[in-house]
C-alpha cells in the first residue's frame, strides 16, 4: 500500500513561473497606477501647468516615469516571492479583472486630465 | 540637437512605434484565437515589446529638445495639440510597461492559462494604449508643422 499522497496542482517549476508571471503582472499595474496617481496627485496638489513647465529646470514627466519604475521594480519581487503559491494561479486566472479594468481607469483620467 | 537630427530621430521614434504596434498585434489575436501560446506568438510578444520600450527611450532622449525648442512656439499657436502631446506621453509610458510586463508574463507562465489570460490582458491593453498614443501623435505631428 502506497503512503497517501499530498495532492497539489502542477509541478514546483509550474508554481514558480506563476509566482513570476503574477510578479510580472503586479510590476506593469503599478507602474500604470503609480503613474497615473502621481499626475493625478500633481493635478490636486499643484504642478507647474503646461504652459509653465517649458520654463521650469526639471520635468514631471521623468520623474513620474522613473519613480513609477522604481516603484513597478520594487513591486516586482515583492509580489513573486510574498504572494503564497496557493494565490498566484487564482489570482493569474482572474488577471483581466484587476489588469484591464484599474488601467483603463487611469487611462481615461490621463486622457481627461492632460 | 539640430532641427535636421531632431526631425530625424521624431519621425524614427515614431515609425519604430507603428512597427511596434503593428507586430505586438499578433500575439494579442493568436492568444484569443488560438488559446496556446505559439513559438511565432512569443517571438512577436518580446520583439513587440522592444520595439515599443526603444522608440520610448528615443522619445525621452529628444523630449528635451522638444520642451526647450518646440512646445514653446506650439503652445503659443496651438495649445490644443500640447495638451494632446501630454495625453500622449501619459499613454505611452504605460503602454511601454504593460506590454514589457505581457511579454514576460507570458515568457514565463505562458503555458498556464492564468498567465495566458493575464498576458493577454497586459499584452491587449497596451496594444489599445499604443493605438490611442500612435493617434495622438499623428494628431500632434500634423498640428506641428510649418504652415504657409
Amino acid at each position: 500500500m502506497s503512503p497517501p499522497r499530498l495532492v497539489t496542482w502542477g509541478t514546483s517549476d509550474q508554481r514558480r513561473r506563476e509566482k513570476w508571471a503574477l510578479g510580472f503582472t503586479v510590476g506593469a499595474v503599478v507602474f500604470v497606477a503609480s503613474y497615473g496617481g502621481q499626475r493625478l496627485f500633481g493635478l490636486l496638489a499643484g504642478e507647474p501647468t503646461v504652459g509653465d513647465v517649458i520654463r521650469t529646470a526639471h520635468t514631471p514627466f521623468f520623474w513620474r516615469v522613473a519613480l513609477a519604475a522604481l516603484h513597478a521594480a520594487l513591486a516586482v519581487p515583492l509580489a513573486a516571492l510574498l504572494v503564497p503559491e496557493a494565490w498566484a494561479r487564482p489570482l493569474l486566472r482572474f488577471g483581466p479583472l484587476w489588469v484591464i479594468g484599474p488601467v483603463m481607469v487611469l487611462a481615461l483620467a490621463m486622457v481627461a486630465f492632460p | 540637437m539640430t532641427p535636421e537630427t531632431y526631425g530625424w530621430l521624431a519621425r524614427l521614434h515614431g515609425h519604430v512605434a507603428t512597427l511596434g504596434l503593428a507586430v505586438l498585434l499578433h500575439p494579442v489575436l493568436t492568444l484569443r484565437l488560438r488559446g496556446r501560446v505559439t513559438p511565432g506568438a512569443q517571438l512577436s510578444a518580446d520583439l513587440g515589446a522592444l520595439l515599443l520600450l526603444a522608440p520610448a527611450l528615443l522619445g525621452a532622449f529628444v523630449y528635451g529638445t522638444y520642451r526647450s525648442r518646440v512646445k514653446p512656439v506650439l503652445w503659443l499657436v496651438q495649445p490644443g495639440a500640447v495638451l494632446r502631446f501630454e495625453t500622449k506621453e501619459h499613454l505611452g509610458a504605460m503602454a511601454v510597461a504593460l506590454a514589457v510586463g505581457g511579454a514576460l508574463t507570458l515568457r514565463v507562465a505562458g503555458r498556464s492559462p492564468g498567465g495566458r489570460e493575464t498576458a493577454w490582458s497586459l499584452l491587449a491593453s497596451a496594444w489599445l494604449l499604443g493605438l490611442l498614443t500612435a493617434l495622438l501623435g499623428l494628431y500632434v505631428a500634423g498640428r506641428a508643422q510649418p504652415g504657409w
